[in-house]
């Protein structure tokens, strides 16, 4: 077996034990290309109020989550690195989509209740959390299928539609979709106990 | 009150889990016959039935194929019994029937 090998079966084995230096070194080693890829991927009208190195953050904190639990089955370095890319684009593609969101409501008519919530939206470190808990919540859907039908429903779709794409009924759509609004909910709940 | 409000969490689970295997199987070659499906859960055999009816009307129906509730009626005159449930399918078919492009056949 070759030296890198070798660390590199070290380094994540530590890390599933939960060991901080396996953490920093993983950090260090990726966390450049990844905040190059978020400042790539996110849209130029974001990057005022979105910090790449904040997703990039986000996607190693991800990343060390998922492989405590025993998520990921990676064989080399060049494995993380795909794995971490995928997790920060993503990452950037729901900050986008959230942004994008957030300027179609202010160009709509604002509404007496809005004007009530001005105040209230997520600032970062809530969105951080939030994506994470989305992130969690799909991960815990029993079926890649029920996966796919969520994430088309929360990039806008309807459950017709999202019926059409995956060829299943509207009626195990709306399941897949209520399944994941349970889970998510307990775990805000949880999350909520925990803070 | 109709025949699913009838049923019990865990039943309404064993038939939600029977009728997603039939659509998971149901883009497979040969096509799944909700026959065999139905038998795999005999004592909910009209919940199960009623269920996978209606995915089995539904996926043919997205996929421009050839189907209507009629059909399901002379196979299965069982159904008859459950106008609630049959009138729900229908309108599954009414909708489809006036979304989607007209068929092939």
């Amino acid at each position: 077996m070759y030296t890198d090998d070798v660390e590199f079966h070290a380094v994540l084995s530590a890390l599933s034990d939960g060991d901080q230096d396996a953490a920093r070194r993983i950090y260090e080693r990726f966390i450049d290309r990844l905040v190059a890829l978020a400042s790539s991927s996110l849209d130029k009208k974001n990057q005022a109020k979105i910090d790449p190195q904040s997703v990039a953050h986000s996607a190693l904190m991800s990343f060390f989550g998922g492989q405590k639990d025993g998520a990921f089955e990676l064989q080399n370095w060049g494995m993380v690195l795909g794995l971490l890319s995928h997790i920060t684009f993503r990452k950037c593609l729901n900050r986008n989509r959230f942004f994008r969101q957030q300027r179609r409501n202010e160009s709509g008519a604002v509404q007496f209740e809005d004007w009530q919530n001005a105040d209230k939206n997520p600032g970062p470190e809530e969105q951080v959390m939030l994506e994470e808990l989305l992130d969690k919540a799909l991960s815990s859907l029993k079926y890649p299928e029920r996966r796919e039908m969520v994430e088309l429903f929360l990039d806008g779709n309807s459950t017709d539609e999202v019926a059409d794409r995956v060829g299943f009924s509207q009626r195990t759509v709306q399941r897949s979709i209520d399944e994941f609004r349970t889970i998510l909910q307990n775990l805000v709940t949880e999350n909520a106990h925990e803070g | 009150m109709n025949t699913i409000e009838h049923m019990q969490i865990d039943q309404t689970d064993v038939v939600n889990g029977i009728c997603e295997s039939f659509e998971r199987d149901f883009h497979l070659c040969p096509r799944p016959n909700i026959d065999d499906y139905v038998r795999v859960a005999e004592p909910l055999r009209s919940q199960t039935l009623l269920a996978l009816v209606h995915s089995d009307l539904e996926l043919r129906l997205r996929n421009n194929e050839p189907a209507a509730l009629l059909e399901y009626l002379i196979r299965y005159p069982e159904l008859n019994q459950f106008p609630n449930e049959l009138s729900e399918i229908l309108a599954t078919e009414v909708k489809l029937r006036i979304r989607l492009p007209k068929p092939n056949y």
